[in-house]
């Protein structure tokens, strides 16, 4: 039995008081001195036990009024459970959404969180049927449908753990709605049991409302709306600035720290540590100092990881922010064009792309085709050959050897080329032959850009920020490439001709773009996205991706490499996974559950990324339980609503009606009126 | 002759708990008795001696016409005559001085049954020597404890009225064997008062007070009574220990006091009964009531007995 007020029953205490002090003075009879007993025969012991039990009966009486009086004012009820059966409830399906977002890292927040999941599966009755999915940025189901308690209070125990993922609603509802298909009871329910951050809610819920016949019940474990932030500090915003002096580099780390709640934070202490060594703290404050500087000089080449923290607070999950970068010996490249003293040559474009002297990230030759045959290619990571006339057996070979032993080679044409002539070369690498060899004096129909494959490295960086640029340039001018089967069409023009195919060469890759570097083909050059595009190309083939060392919990990674290659991945809690590339040359590690700095290796190559929070996450303003039904629920839909906090409200109804407290009421009464009469008759028969 | 209440309310009454105040009894002794004499209608009686008995020196509060003056001219020293008057009553003041006669119960004023039968006593032996009668005490309770004859000086007076003032009780009550002998010891018969609370055999004490009857005595029998005695006015369970035997006894209050009621009346009934078929004057005092009216049942049984 449990009671509404249960701080009423410590009044039954006090009624037992008074009682005992009365029971400890009747048992001392008063002693009088009396002149003489000769006129008194001695009250018979039975009428002495028979008053004593008489006054014992209306005793127990008094007491019960005061007990059941204590008793009724608590409000006690018998919980549903005990109940259901005789009640008549009708048996329910239900799926408990338990979100485990890293919100919920907040304080106390994930305990409150799990005593309420425990309390709606001790709520429900034997025969409901009970499935436990854990979300958070995505939906996991832990329990399947059935009505084994024990199932799920175990899962809730041993698996149910807090994450370092972000929140989305979307998904663990849709998956609830999956699994209610195989409902087996008519009463079908959703208890999401969850801190409702605003983030989580995202345009997905636009377009879609809760199948009807469903109640969805929010239970909110936070005690913040939308209207009020919680104190939290993050790390919103991190970036890293590399400069090179020669052999040596500075490095500038820009840190913008986050507060939300309050505002008047002073001198909240941000430390840098890089490679295992602290490199120092500066104070940051909420408002206009909210940004710090790191600088530090003199840095030699190789792979740094490290991490920014703040203090700690009621939320550590987003205090720290870790970042690998590396600094090397920049790419070499060396380029030859067949008419680099043309204006506006295809070199020209290329070296003002590359060669920014101190700036430059890589570091950019150029010279002759003569050149190939004399100089050792091999220091050179990538050759690009533009606008060339035509390729010599010598150096043909040359070429093929230097990636065959893992050089890159980039293609690219011009008025110069002589599809005749040329076509050797691509043929000999495997990327295809000229569809017409009629060259390129013929104008075309001026193409764009129609398609391209933004999962592969040279377009990656634009799948989001610039997906609409690469569709931009116009081609007037192109060489009609007919790719070998084995060669890879990254991009096409809308007319369907590739416009970029690469081709693994050996231990090396060919990259063939069909147009040219400068303007006399296209206007691609005078596109914002041209240099950037040339940085992706030349990265991707000196198998440098520029801008993804960097990772959010749960997204996978994608290491490269050869088929059948193992890279051995190390986390920053010490675990190792081993991923096999497969025949497309690429592996997916995605064990990214906890932030921080990881590293690979396979052989002599070498991997190091970082992995952070989504910080959206750590914006943690909240919704209250009526938006979020107004989320889920259209209003013209035929949908039963019911309020948060489906424990606290349960109980509240089963005592309503149940009305306990008007029996022991009633009882009450009947008791006093008794022992009034008794009472009355006893002192009657007395007198 | 039976006390009523009629002729009481005549007199103007003295509250016992006022004369608990008044720590020397001679004083007590007068107050009571000069505020009886005063509210009296009849004259009181005067004793008329002849036989000169023997001198004693002149005190003070002496009449005047008894100095004997011739005395004076020749010793300058003031004597008076005290005489034997033959027609003089002599009175014995018999005073039940057992344990019981300790008891006293909050209604009265704390006022013991023993302190209210001194009183009732010193009262009637300054009385009784006021009007020339002779006086005796004898203090008893299973045995004669204290005995002094009968006189009527004041000097003799004096001592009875300390013997009063200093008397503690004791013992229990056995008055069967003390009668017996002190109606054989008195050779000369009187007025018998004897004041007690009865807490003994009734036929014992029926069987005592006749030998004083069949002696020729006038017998005046006081009984002292506490008012709880009467009204046994207990509530709950309580323990009672007897103040003569020590005995112990759980009563319930509503239970034992339709008992007491019964068998105490009784009782006092019964003493009444023998007392009216012996000719004896049965007086029932409460210790919350003026004892002055004693003095008047005194005075009854001498007309009677002169």
């Amino acid at each position: 039995m449990l009671f509404i007020n249960p701080l009423f029953l410590l009044a039954v205490a006090g009624a037992v008081i008074p009682v005992i002090i009365h029971l400890i003075r009747n048992k001392r009879a008063k002693k009088v001195k009396f002149s003489s007993l000769m006129f008194l025969k001695a009250t018979p012991k039975e009428l002495i036990k028979r008053r004593r039990l008489r006054d014992l009966i209306l005793l127990i009486m008094r007491c019960l009024i005061f007990a059941l009086l204590a008793f009724a004012f608590a409000r006690p009820f018998i919980p549903k459970e005990k109940i259901a059966i005789i009640s008549g409830e009708r048996d329910k399906s239900i799926v408990l959404l338990i979100d485990n977002s890293y919100s919920l890292r907040y304080g106390q927040a994930f305990g409150l969180l799990r005593d309420e999941a425990l309390k709606v599966l001790n709520n429900a009755n034997p025969a409901d049927e009970i499935s436990l999915v854990f979300f958070s940025d995505e939906a996991k189901q832990a329990t399947g449908l059935n009505s084994d308690i024990s199932v799920h209070k175990s899962a809730l125990e041993n698996r149910f753990k807090p994450s370092y993922h972000a929140t989305e609603y979307y998904k663990p509802l849709q998956l609830a709605e999956e699994i209610l298909k195989d409902a087996k009871n008519p009463d079908k329910q959703i208890i999401m049991v969850s801190d409702f951050q605003n983030n989580g809610f995202g345009g997905s819920f636009e377009n879609w409302n809760l199948e009807p016949g469903i109640t969805f019940i929010p239970v909110k474990i936070s005690s913040s709306d939308s209207s009020s932030k919680i104190d939290n500090v993050f790390i919103r915003n991190f970036s890293f600035k590399q400069r090179k002096n020669g052999s040596a580099a500075s490095s500038e780390y820009a840190v913008e720290a986050a507060f939300t709640g309050r505002n008047d934070i002073k001198d909240e202490i941000i430390s840098l540590s890089v490679n295992g060594r602290d490199e120092g703290s500066e104070k940051i404050s909420s408002g206009f100092n909210n940004r710090v500087f790191f600088q530090r000089f003199g840095q030699k080449e190789g792979v740094y990881q490290g991490r920014i923290k703040t203090e700690d607070d009621n939320l550590n999950a987003d205090n720290c922010f870790y970042f690998t970068y590396s600094i090397e010996a920049p790419p070499s490249i060396f380029c030859i064009d067949g008419a680099p003293r043309e204006k506006n040559s295809n070199m020209f474009f290329l070296r003002s792309a590359f060669d920014l002297g101190n700036e430059s990230i890589f570091k950019f030759t150029s010279g002759r085709m003569n050149d190939l045959l004399g100089s050792d290619l091999n220091t050179f990571d990538l050759v690009i050959l533009t606008n060339i006339n035509s390729v010599t057996n010598p150096v043909l070979n040359t070429l093929a050897g230097y990636i065959s032993r893992g050089g890159n080679l980039i293609i690219s044409f011009g008025d110069r080329v002589n599809p005749v002539k040329f076509s050797p070369l691509i043929e000999k690498l495997g990327v295809g032959k000229f569809n017409d060899l009629s060259g390129a004096d013929r104008p075309l129909q001026a193409v764009i850009v129609g398609q391209v494959d933004f999962m592969h490295p040279v377009f990656s960086l634009f799948a989001e920020s610039g997906a609409g640029e690469i569709f931009r340039p116009k081609f007037r001018h192109y060489l009609k490439i007919e790719p070998d089967s084995t060669a890879v069409v990254v991009g096409r023009y809308d007319s369907g001709d590739p416009f970029l195919i690469e081709k693994s060469y050996g231990k090396g890759r060919v990259l063939l773009f069909t147009s040219t570097f400068n303007t006399a083909w296209s206007d691609f050059p005078v596109h914002d996205i041209f240099v950037p595009f040339l940085y992706q190309l030349a990265g991707y083939a000196v198998s440098r991706e520029s801008g993804r060392s960097s990772y959010v919990v749960g997204e996978s990674v994608r290491l490269t490499g050869d088929p059948g290659e193992i890279w051995n991945v190390n986390g920053p809690d010490g675990e190792n996974t081993q991923i096999t590339i497969d025949g497309s040359g690429a592996g997916l590690y995605r064990m990214t559950e906890i932030p921080g700095n990881y590293s690979a290796r396979s052989g002599n190559k070498k991997f190091s990324f970082s992995v952070n929070v989504d910080i959206k996450e750590s914006d943690l303003r909240f919704r209250n339980t009526e938006e979020v039904l107004a989320d889920v629920f259209s209003p013209d839909k035929n949908v039963r609503i019911k309020k948060a906090g489906v424990a606290h409200e349960n109980i509240k109804e089963d005592e309503k009606r149940q009305k306990f407290w008007l029996y022991v009421i009633l009882l009450v009464i009947f008791l006093f009126m008794s022992e009034t009469y008794f009472a009355h008759k006893n002192y009657s028969r007395d007198k | 002759m039976k006390s009523t209440i009629s002729s009481r309310s005549r007199l103007k009454f003295i509250d016992p708990e006022i004369l608990s105040r008044i720590s020397n009894f001679e004083l007590l002794a007068r107050t009571v008795v000069e505020g009886f004499v005063s509210g009296l209608h009849k004259s009181p009686y005067r004793g008329f001696s002849v036989e000169f008995m023997e001198y004693r020196q002149y005190a003070p509060g002496d009449d005047p016409k008894r100095i004997d003056w011739k005395l004076y001219g020749r010793t300058d020293k003031l004597f008076v005559k005290e005489f034997e008057d033959e027609t003089n009553t002599n009175c014995y003041i018999l005073l039940d001085t057992s344990s019981s006669m300790d008891y006293s119960s909050l209604s009265s004023g704390k006022m013991k049954k023993i302190e209210y039968a001194s009183y009732l006593a010193a009262s009637l032996a300054y009385f009784m020597v006021r009007q020339r009668d002779s006086v005796g005490l004898y203090l008893f309770d299973e045995k004669i404890s204290g005995l002094i004859p009968p006189k009527s000086t004041t000097g003799h007076l004096h001592s009875i009225l300390s013997i009063l003032e200093n008397t503690k009780c004791r013992s229990e009550t056995d008055m069967g064997k003390p009668f017996h002998e002190m109606a054989e010891a008195i050779k000369k018969r009187g007025i018998v008062i004897i004041i007690t609370d009865l807490l003994d055999d009734g036929d014992e004490i029926v069987n005592g007070l006749k030998h004083f009857v069949f002696n020729g005595n006038e017998v005046i029998l006081f009984h002292i009574l506490d008012p709880f005695e009467i009204n046994f006015n207990f509530d709950n369970i309580v323990e009672l220990e007897d103040m003569e035997t020590g005995e112990k006894m759980m009563i319930s209050g509503d239970a034992a006091k339709k008992i007491y009621m019964k068998n105490s009346n009784d009782f006092k009934e019964k003493i009444h009964n023998e007392c009216g078929a012996l000719g004896i004057d049965y007086n029932r005092f409460v210790t919350d009531k003026p004892l002055d009216f004693a003095l008047f049942q005194y005075l009854a049984a001498r007309a009677r007995f002169v």
